[in-house]
């Protein structure tokens, strides 16, 4: 690269009649406009749209598929995707489309579950954390620490080797895994709200502590939790399809998608759409709620811890 | 000096996490409603005797208050006795140490796979033209958001039943660790290489950069000298999560390719509620958390002499 590179040109300019340091140049205005929208926009219509489908399957299941998802027929056991069944059949002759569009309430309820839970018992823990002295804010950092040293999924582990697997269960240990998270989220806006002018205000006009945190400081912790907490719902599905998929979560004939996918993992040299089509969905949803809830940290940004 | 007194700090802060981790597992375990001694025994459906239930309340102290227990739990531990596995009636060490070489196998050659991956791709993609920005981009976002199982399930629909290269799992030669180990590695790429490419998205804007190219260095010089050193701190960090927890994501890989070791072990340990075991391998996980971090730490050092004095 030589030195006549344009690039070069404004710091240079720049630097000189001051006469003091040059001050860091000013991004190129393109490249900093094309990294704040990293051409997602088609992405973040697809990804809503494809949520929305997704609510129609949890709501109105028997609309998008009128069968029934427990219904066999071993006559028609691994017929391949065809106009007869669009996304194949299983050993026992079930539809996989509706058993897939049956399973997703379950397979959403877990993310969303577990979500509630992590998000419930971590704000308490923050604010437990943030608005207490210093001792007792020392002691719940350090016992998260500790669980930072873990893998969540093997806390998730850890959990269901102590009170059994199933989807309630499941859904209980995906959550206490995460709690942590929401914890360290929540007690680091905690310090940034309680100082805030309003809070001070609220004290100065007298309120009662309560007030001041149900009706001042919770409102406005929880709103960039919940915004973290979209994407949390991701990986929380993904974590229930794992569980299920190590026949810790869902058991089977119950349509869940980590459930089927174990059970397509026995015929996956004859019949690989049992697999493919499940998975399509699981990393659809996945992705598509990672994509809007980055949308939604992106429109917040600043305003997060 | 500074490097000898801050490698001490983290050990100490090592050994209290480890501590914390045994005594949250066994408050954990302790806590929740349950007769231990029938589990030991085999579980509800084993219908042991009164007298066989008595014997083993005696022998592990169960019928000691919790302070005795905790006490004697922790003596144990100190002198590496993690217990005896309630299913394999072999020592937990034991148990451990028979599986830990195939995971350190999978977990190396997953590292070994997945760093240079990371570093190649962000080096090389990092402000560059906004459609390869945008291919790579949506890259690491889909392997970071896809469940490590499924990577696993495409990688042998494609690998080993569609092109027949490599075996479908098992622990027979290194061609059986290629699809898990990469499995991992795709999962550990997708999560860091967003981290690096952002950071040296932001570096490269730097007015040293500018001192840097404007001396004639070639550009991928300067990615490497310069700008590299300045945006793998946060990398670093995130290695640190990303390795420890290699450990859980073998859980997945190691059933998906039927394969042995510490996740096959955890697995059949959490189906059996074979207690000693899972709070052994937490354990193993906490303390592979705390070494991985202490060598980091010391890379911090070797990187940027500043944060030794800070």
């Amino acid at each position: 690269m030589s030195i006549t590179d344009r690039t070069l040109a404004p710091v240079a300019v720049q630097a000189a009649p001051t006469g003091t340091l040059p001050t860091p140049a000013e991004p190129r205005p393109h490249v900093r406009a094309a990294r704040r929208r990293p051409g997602l926009r088609p992405g973040l219509v697809l990804a809503s749209a494809f949520l929305l489908w997704l609510a129609a399957a949890v709501l109105v299941p028997g609309l998008l598929a009128p069968g029934d998802p427990y219904a066999v027929e071993p006559a028609r056991s691994f017929e391949a995707p065809g106009p007869q069944a669009w996304f194949g059949t299983d050993d026992s002759g079930a539809d996989a489309y509706t058993r897939i569009i049956h399973g997703t309430a379950t397979s959403l309820s877990i993310g969303l579950g577990a979500t509630a839970i992590g998000v419930v018992g971590g704000t308490a823990i923050g604010l437990l954390a943030g608005l207490n002295g210093r001792l007792v804010e020392a002691s719940v950092m350090r016992v998260l620490d500790v669980t930072l040293a873990i893998p969540e999924i093997l806390l998730a582990l850890v959990v269901i080797g102590i009170i059994g697997g199933g989807t309630g269960n499941a859904i209980l240990a995906i959550g206490a895994g995460s709690i942590a998270y929401y914890a360290r989220i929540t007690r680091a806006q905690t310090h940034l709200v309680r100082r805030s002018g309003y809070v001070e205000a609220a004290r100065t006009l007298g309120l009662p502590g309560w007030r001041i945190l149900l009706a001042h400081i919770l409102p406005n912790v929880l709103k960039p939790v919940l915004v973290l907490a979209t994407i949390g719902v991701g990986s929380a599905i993904g974590a229930g399809a794992s569980l299920s998929f190590l026949g810790l979560g869902t058991p089977p004939p119950a349509p869940e998608w980590g459930a089927m996918l174990s059970a397509g993992r026995n015929f996956i040299s004859n019949a690989p759409w049992l697999i493919t089509l499940p998975a399509a969905f699981l990393v659809a949803t996945v992705l598509s709620i990672t994509v809007v809830g980055r949308e939604l940290r992106r429109r917040s940004e600043g305003r997060l811890p | 000096m500074a490097v000898l007194r801050r490698v001490v700090t983290r050990l100490l802060i090592g050994v209290g996490v480890l501590w914390g981790a045994a005594s949250l597992t066994f408050l954990a375990i302790h806590l929740v409603p349950g007769d231990i001694a029938l589990l030991i025994l085999g579980g509800p459906d084993a219908r042991p005797t009164p007298e066989a239930l008595a014997q083993v309340r005696a022998d592990y102290l169960l019928d000691q208050p919790f302070v005795v227990q905790y006490g004697s739990y922790l003596g144990n531990l100190l002198q590496g006795d993690l217990g005896q596995s309630y299913r394999l009636r072999i020592p937990v060490s034991e148990a451990i140490g028979q599986q830990i070489g195939a995971t350190a196998a999978l977990s190396a050659a997953a590292v070994a796979l997945a760093l240079p991956l990371t570093f190649a791709v962000a080096i090389l993609s990092a402000q560059r033209a906004p459609w390869i920005r945008g291919i790579v981009s949506g890259i690491e976002v889909v392997l970071a958001a896809t469940p490590t199982f499924i990577i696993g399930f495409a990688l042998l629909i494609v690998f080993s039943f569609t092109l027949h290269w490599f075996p479908i799992g098992g622990n027979q030669g290194p061609a059986a660790l290629v699809l898990p180990a990469l499995t991992l590695a795709l999962a550990v790429f997708g999560t860091l290489s967003q981290v690096l490419r952002n950071e040296l998205e932001d570096v490269l804007e730097q007015p040293f950069i500018l001192t840097a190219r404007s001396r004639g260095l070639r550009d991928l010089a300067v990615r490497f000298r310069h700008a590299l050193r300045h945006a793998i701190i946060p990398v670093l960090t995130m290695s640190g999560f990303v390795v420890a927890a290699l450990l859980g994501g073998s859980v997945v890989v190691e059933t998906l390719f039927s394969r042995q070791g510490l996740g096959s072990l955890t697995l059949a340990s959490v189906y059996n509620k074979d207690l000693p075991v899972i709070i052994g391998i937490v354990l193993l996980a906490a303390a592979v958390y705390v070494v991985v971090n202490l060598v980091i730490d010391l890379l911090y050092t070797l990187i940027d002499p500043k944060v030794v004095t800070a």
